[in-house]
């Protein structure tokens, strides 16, 4: 088992374009750590470079404090799971477990004692015949975590593993990767786009966008306190609602205006933002912390009016799409209302639970302040 | 009713497009073969008149047959074409599967080089063959003259010498080819995810055990295409020995012992075949060429069970 360390990773391409800009965390021994950003964010092409399969352009990779930026992919004891299971078409499962430690020549009986404990381990015991493909998308995942368990390696990588499967299996192999880490206590670095499997998966988030680091942070961490406006619309689902408001501070804490309704944050929450106030900010509220005002006692300086547009019904709970003149939120409802479309509702945020942004940096203003 | 219709019409138009094929296939191939084997059971006696040779052939039954399994010029052409598909097939294969890796590197001018490699193939084989007779002919041929250089002096000349004729009619054969081969393993090699060489890569393969144990196990489809290609292309061969070896030495050449008869050194199966032909001897070519047939079926179906790749 292995801790990895990134110093200022860079990759600059050929063309010119940098992919990664500056890349620095820390994977503790056996942690789970997950890169999460959108498509084409750089998270892909850092977790390459620590495979080996990309190089490093600068800045230092150590894996157990030492430097392996030039050590080929097969020196560095790492196993990775792609995207695409990359298993090898023409072996059975059994050969696509052992490949690695037959290259590695390991005693026969060695090989077979390790491939079937781990077919056993992911139930793949009834598939050690077959080629990749007679089997499900499912199984062939499982395959190749298969392949990557026998080797136990320092760190195993995960190359948005899950994101070729359908959504039901999706949670189900979520559950069994969680499941295998415990089992396995061994480093981690799994990357998504999937901010739920990031939130559900991970000890620790790195946010990556435009090939910059955003945050790293503990999930419940970057769910309550986002370094900036991405962290906080990237992390949760439905996104976090954003809202470009006037801003004055007095002792009573600040007084936000969006021009269809005002806010009142108390001085509590404030705290940090007494100097360098800008004079616009960006209000952010998430779904969940949005009320009907009917299951509330009035509350005059938190409440929002606007039309009802969409109702979204999951069963346990609705998505309400609410439009004021200026803005549209989102409101993550109990059903025990029920809402006509076209209709004016009047809803209440939580505002001990409000972010503020700054409008222009898109810093959050209460970031130290908790 | 209506969908009937429809469907009629389709499979009509269907067999209207299919039809100018089927038109010369039958007239050009089909009856050809049919008709060669009505001939392999007769013979043209001395007494034909040539003017209507064919109409005045005569049924033997199975001489022509019996003629040539007891014949050892006829053995000898089959064995100089298990030889010449020995020399040439592997080496195909070898030599295209090594230009299609080098050239699926990303390396400069690979366009460039896919071009040239590619473009012997598109001259005619007998125009090949008679410029590599120049430059290999003895004392002021290119080869020979570098060979001389060397210090390696054949004699005869490689196209003269017993030994070497024929291998390097297949080597000049090889050469002509490559271009083909690289075509092929280069589209399979395409086809190979590069995910499953960075997964051997983190599983610890080299560029050896890479090349050993995925790329050559995932073109193995081209691998049974290029043998069973080679061995039709070896029994089929004629161009390359009438252009490099009949011209300068007579049928075949150069001559060695075979049992009691003096036999062409690069007497392949094609150009005896051709040769009985020219004698007059249709039906017994006919009988030739259905021997080399069921000789041909029974390769491939070995080659089909040994190298299936499965399903």
């Amino acid at each position: 088992m292995a801790s990895v360390q990134l110093k200022n990773i860079r990759k600059v391409y050929d063309n010119g374009h940098e992919a990664v800009k500056g890349a620095s965390f820390e994977v503790a021994d056996r942690e789970f750590v997950v890169l999460v950003g959108p498509s084409g964010c750089g998270k892909s092409t850092l977790l390459r470079m620590i495979a080996g399969l990309e190089s490093i352009s600068s800045g230092d990779l150590l894996i157990d404090g030492i430097r392996v930026n030039d050590l080929p992919a097969k020196d560095r004891d790492i196993a990775m799971v792609f995207q695409n299971y990359a298993l090898y078409p023409h072996m059975t499962v059994y050969e696509n477990m052992a490949f690695s430690l037959k290259l590695r020549n390991f005693p026969k009986e060695e090989i077979d004692k390790r491939v079937r404990e781990a077919a056993e381990m992911l139930g793949l015991l009834d598939y050690l015949d077959r080629k990749p493909k007679a089997m499900s998308g499912g199984q062939r995942q499982r395959v190749a975590v298969g392949r990557a368990i026998v080797r136990r390696p320092k760190v195993f990588l995960f190359d948005e593993p899950l994101s070729n499967l359908d959504a039901k299996l999706r949670v189900q192999m979520r559950v069994e990767l969680i499941k295998l880490h415990h089992r396995l206590q061994s480093t981690m670095i799994y990357v998504t786009h999937d901010q739920v499997e990031a939130m559900t998966m991970a000890d620790k988030i790195v946010v990556v966008n435009k090939g910059e680091i955003q945050q790293v942070a503990a999930p419940i961490e970057l769910y309550r306190n986002p370094i900036n406006k991405f962290v906080a619309g990237f992390i949760g689902s439905p996104a976090m609602n954003f809202c470009e408001c006037s801003i004055k501070l007095d002792s009573s804490g600040a007084l936000l205006d969006e021009g269809t309704f005002k806010i009142k944050l108390p001085p509590e929450r404030v705290r940090s933002l007494k100097t360098n106030c800008p004079e616009k900010v960006l209000f952010g509220i998430r779904p969940e912390c949005i009320y009907d005002a009917r299951a509330t006692t009035p509350q005059p300086e938190a409440t929002i009016e606007g039309t009802v547009e969409v109702v979204e019904t999951m069963g346990n709970e609705i998505f309400v799409q609410i439009a004021t003149a200026r803005n549209e939120l989102t409101a993550r409802l109990s059903p025990d209302f029920e809402y006509q479309i076209g209709q004016r509702y009047r809803f209440v945020v939580d505002v001990n639970k409000a972010h503020l942004f700054d409008a222009v940096t898109e810093k959050s203003l209460l970031y130290d302040a908790l | 009713m209506k969908f009937d219709k429809v469907k009629l019409r389709e499979s009509v138009v269907s067999y209207l497009f299919l039809a100018p094929f089927l038109t010369v296939f039958v007239v050009f191939l089909g009856y050809p073969a049919l008709y060669s084997l009505y001939i392999s059971f007769r013979t043209a006696p001395f007494s034909a008149d040539w003017y209507n040779v064919f109409g005045s052939m005569q049924y033997v039954g199975l001489a022509n047959y019996r003629e040539l399994l007891a014949d050892n010029r006829f053995w000898w052409s089959l064995f100089c074409t298990f030889i010449y598909g020995l020399v040439t097939i592997p080496s195909s294969i070898a030599l295209g599967l090594g230009l299609a890796i080098l050239l699926n590197n990303k390396l400069k001018g690979r366009n460039f080089f896919r071009t040239v490699f590619y473009l012997p193939n598109v001259l005619d084989l007998y125009v090949v063959g008679t410029i590599w007779v120049l430059m290999l002919s003895p004392n002021y041929g290119l080869v020979d003259v570098l060979l001389s250089k060397l210090h390696i002096h054949i004699s005869g000349g490689l196209l003269g010498n017993p030994w070497t004729a024929l291998p390097t009619i297949g080597l000049v054969v090889v050469l002509k080819g490559a271009g083909f081969g690289m075509i092929l393993f280069l589209s399979a090699i395409q086809n190979i995810p590069e995910s499953v060489y960075e997964a051997a890569e983190i599983d610890g393969a080299t560029a050896w055990q890479k090349l050993r144990y995925i790329t050559i196990p995932l073109v193995k489809p081209v691998i049974l295409f290029m043998i069973i290609t080679g061995t039709m292309n070896a029994l089929n061969a004629f161009t390359e020995v009438y252009a490099m070896a009949s011209t300068k030495y007579g049928y075949g050449g150069p001559f060695i012992k075979f049992g009691n008869e003096s036999v062409g050194a690069t007497s392949l199966s094609g150009l005896y075949l051709y040769l009985i032909f020219e004698r007059g001897e249709y039906g017994k070519a006919a009988a030739f060429s259905y021997l080399l047939m069921i000789f041909a079926l029974i390769i491939s179906f070995i080659n089909q069970r040994f190298l299936r790749t499965e399903k």
